[in-house]
């Protein structure tokens, strides 16, 4: 790991603009119906408690990334594997995360560029920014948090003034039982942006002020939570149930069709905007993991030497992982929550905390005798 | 002053005499731009040319918005026997010199192009230093080529510029036309393993009146150029008309598509689903099969789902690759019509027989001879298809799908 | 060289797991195999040039390391 700290603030605008970043875009939790935002409500609590292990596995190691401290906890052959299986997965959400990217850019603003071109151009910019070091990312974060609550500050002020919410649309909220929706929101939602968080278990150490992680952690899950619930609450209320589910892209539905005093309306850089943001902080915060994860496993010397083959890596995969972005978001939905976050979220860290929760333990009587 | 010096400054004298270079010169006020130049026949088999020429005050006037009563470009005829006698007929009509680098349009009549063809009107503009090898031809269908050069156009002002514009976007959005220059159609006349195709352009709504202001002067344009199929020739002759699927599966053949829309039946439903093609390619390659010739095409095409009309959930991959392989069967009907079509004319208008002459130049010597009448005709064409959903746009079910489910 | 080795090791298991997360959709090896490639089959002649000068900045970013060892290893 690189001798850099950032504060306290920094990890939190993080993992509020990570947790933003492509979630904005895509119809969460569409399946619930008008209950989608309890939903995302509900998984945001999931979230917390996923937020709970990580931070337990990070109190054990608190000076010590992912990737070393598997090491610790499961030896150094069984740990390697397992921490290159989550530079793997790391890779990889950033790969789908990138073609998440690309796919909207070309749907609504380039259709003749190709995916490759916009993907490359945009994953350069990420390799720069990763070379940099996480302090810079950090940096960048601040700035782009100030700008993305603007944004969405003055277009929920124009979504209110342009009176086009209608509560009704969100009514009735219990046609899905009450049970049907806790298990909507602790299974898929969950994972997808919450479980995410689990990247930061490789920024964790860089923090400086260690003893405020908890509430940084809970805090910024919570309000990107609340954020991402209010934001798929007014999408119903303004599109209604049906036009949300079957736009792939509800917010840019949403500002498309913002119309106020005559003048302002087709918003639509206002989407660009919040796209470029969220993805730039989240493809960059999966690479520069990725990074210094893949350093770490096979000893480089020089992270940011790995910064472009891995950004490449990241390229190529996002475009190979489907031919369609159909395909690419009905994978996304279905087999990875199932069989990719699932274990690299909860399995695997659960069973390392309990691991390390024995190993301490150990070691603590070894240590009191 | 003596002599040495003397000597030096005559001789400077003299030399300024000879470096002005204004030999050549031709002020701008003795020129008279030609944009377009159409060729017709008329009854007696005389050559009648008809000079487009740029009226450059009353452009500018209409560019700046100020203008317009005055038409943009002037029209002179000439009957002759040539193309260059043509020129010198015209200039009797002309205060000034007709200058023809700018000339970007040559419109070639229908009969023209038919009775005599092409050959013998080419050499002046290839031979002539002021003609541009880049100059685009048209024929006028079922219109006189002066037709086309007389009439008055919207927007773009120089009725030259229309029809190129038009060509062009044509070819770049739909693939309907060929925008093809002097050049290549000399190159192609050349070839005996290649046959000229021109894109044709008519006169709709012929008034009488296009020729005149009034005829830009109403919102619904009442003669408009417009381009209409693509001509197919033979031995220098116009011989056949590509329209529709037939000129778009030649282009598919060509590889001159860059996007074009595809309309897919579904489910009983006539074009129901639209297909944007995004980018293609296509490879053609020339085989000897027990000395047979043999092309196979292939063609992989990507693009996005524009239009929906039926409920269909694309959602589901798999009923995105049920689509996709129609789509490619679609493709590979229209691109048979084509060829069948142009073996019909026995016209080799895709060039097999120049591939064929570039993979086997021994064998060609002998398929040379008979290739347009005899091989060509029969030539065994393999087309595979191959098209590629990308996108679905910024819905992914159709809102029919929704309607449907409330009416069960 | 090493880092050569790093990024072959990264791709490949990369790209199993896209083609596993096709066949779990339902498809067969096949038809994912397809779906994973043919996105290079259609280029653009832009995008070839691209794809080409980032597969010559990536063979350079292998052997860029050899050369400046001894002077990055000065600036630590």
């Amino acid at each position: 790991m690189e001798k850099a700290k950032i504060s306290g603030y920094q990890l939190f605008v993080l993992i509020f603009l990570f947790e933003m970043g492509s979630a904005l875009l895509v119809p969460l939790a569409g399946e619930a119906k008008q209950a989608a935002w309890l939903v995302i409500l509900i998984a945001m609590i999931g979230g917390f408690l996923l937020f709970f292990i990580y931070y337990g596995l990070f109190q054990y190691y608190p000076d010590q990334l992912l990737t070393e401290f598997v090491k610790q906890i499961l030896g150094n052959f069984l740990g390697r594997i397992v921490a290159f299986l989550y530079i793997l997965y790391f890779i990889y959400l950033a790969a789908r995360v990138l073609r998440d990217f690309g796919d909207t850019l070309l749907t609504f603003a380039y259709p003749h560029v190709p995916l490759f071109f916009a993907n490359a151009v945009f994953i350069l910019v990420v390799v720069y920014t990763v070379r940099k070091g996480i302090e810079v990312l950090a940096r960048t974060g601040e700035l782009f948090f100030v700008l993305e609550n603007l944004l969405l500050m003055t277009f929920m002020l124009l979504i209110v003034a342009s009176g086009m919410i209608h509560l009704n649309n969100l009514k009735p909220i219990f046609e899905i039982s009450g049970t049907e929706l806790m298990k909507m929101g602790f299974t898929k939602s969950v994972f997808f942006p919450f479980g995410e968080v689990i990247v930061f278990l490789m920024i964790f150490p860089y923090l400086n002020e260690p003893q405020r992680l908890k509430k940084i952690g809970i805090g910024s899950l919570a309000t990107s939570g609340i954020f991402l619930a209010i934001i798929m609450a007014v999408n119903i209320a303004v599109l209604g149930v049906d036009l949300t589910t079957r736009s792939q892209y509800p917010l840019l539905t949403l500002i498309q069709s913002i119309e106020v005093a005559g003048i302002l309306e087709r918003l639509d850089v206002y989407f660009l905007f919040l796209l470029m943001i969220g993805g730039f902080i989240k493809i960059s915060v999966f690479t520069y993991v990725a990074v210094t994860g893949t350093a770490n496993v096979f000893n480089v010397k020089q992270p940011s030497r790995l910064a472009y083959p891995v950004g490449i890596v990241i390229l190529l995969i996002s475009i190979i992982m489907a031919s369609s972005y159909t395909e690419h978001i009905h994978e996304g939905l279905g087999a990875v929550p199932r069989y990719i976050h699932l274990p690299f979220q909860v399995i695997i860290p659960l069973l390392l905390l309990i691991i390390a929760f024995f190993k301490n333990r150990k070691k603590g009587r070894q240590a009191s005798k | 002053m003596n002599r040495k010096r003397l000597v030096p400054l005559l001789m400077m004298l003299i030399a300024t005499l000879f470096t002005t270079g204004c030999w050549d010169k031709t002020e701008l006020n003795e020129m008279a731009i030609v944009s377009a130049v159409g060729l017709d026949r008329n009854k007696e088999g005389k050559l009648v040319g008809t000079f487009q020429i740029i009226n450059p005050g009353n452009v500018a006037g209409a560019l700046q918005g100020g203008g317009g009563t005055n038409p943009p470009i002037s029209i002179y005829r000439a009957t002759g026997d040539n193309v260059l006698e043509l020129d010198s007929l015209a200039s009797t009509k002309i205060s000034r010199d007709m200058y023809f680098a700018h000339a970007n349009l040559v419109v070639i009549g229908e009969e023209l192009a038919k009775e005599e063809g092409l050959n013998d009107i080419f050499d002046a503009f290839e031979r002539s230093p002021e003609f541009r090898a880049t100059t685009r031809i048209v024929i006028a269908r079922g219109v006189k080529a002066r037709d086309i050069v007389e009439t008055l156009t919207a927007i773009d002002k120089v009725s030259a510029e229309k029809v190129i514009k038009t060509i062009e976007t044509t070819e770049k959005t739909q693939g309907k036309n060929i925008s093809i220059n002097l050049q290549e159609v000399i190159k192609n006349l050349l070839s005996t393993g290649k046959e000229p195709i021109i894109s044709g352009f008519t006169v709709k709504g012929n008034t009488g009146k296009e020729d005149s202001m009034e005829n830009t002067m109403s919102s619904d344009i009442e003669a408009n150029p417009n381009a209409v199929g693509i001509g197919v020739f033979k031995d220098g002759k116009l011989i056949d008309w590509l329209d529709g699927d037939k000129a778009i599966g030649s282009m598919w053949v060509l590889d001159r598509i860059e996007s074009t829309n595809l309309n897919l039946d579904w489910e009983g439903k006539k074009d129901a689903i639209t297909y944007q093609v995004i980018r293609q390619k296509t490879n053609v390659g020339a085989k000897l099969v027990n000395g047979k010739p043999k092309i196979s095409i292939k063609v992989r095409a990507e693009g996005d789902i524009r239009e929906v009309n039926v409920p269909l959930n694309l959602t589901d991959t798999h009923v995105l690759i049920d689509l996709e392989k129609k789509l490619a069967k679609d493709v590979k009907k229209e691109m048979e019509v084509a060829i069948v079509r142009a073996q019909k004319n026995k016209s080799d208008i895709f060039g097999f027989g120049e591939l064929m002459h570039e993979s086997h130049p021994k064998e060609w010597k002998k398929l040379e001879k008979n290739w347009d009448d005899d091989t060509f005709p029969k030539l065994e064409v393999d087309v595979q298809v191959e098209t590629f959903i990308r996108r679905t746009g910024l819905r992914n079910k159709p809102f029919l799908s929704n309607l449907k489910k409330k009416d069960q | 060289m090493k880092i050569f080795g790093i990024t072959v090791l990264i791709l490949v298991p990369l790209v199993v797991i896209s083609l596993g997360m096709d066949i779990l959709l339902g498809f067969d090896l096949d038809n994912s195999i397809k779906h994973a490639f043919n996105p290079f089959l259609v280029k653009d002649p832009a995008e070839l040039i691209l794809f080409l000068i980032l597969l010559v900045f990536l063979v350079f970013s292998f052997f860029y390391r050899k050369k400046k060892k001894g002077n990055t290893k000065g600036q630590q």
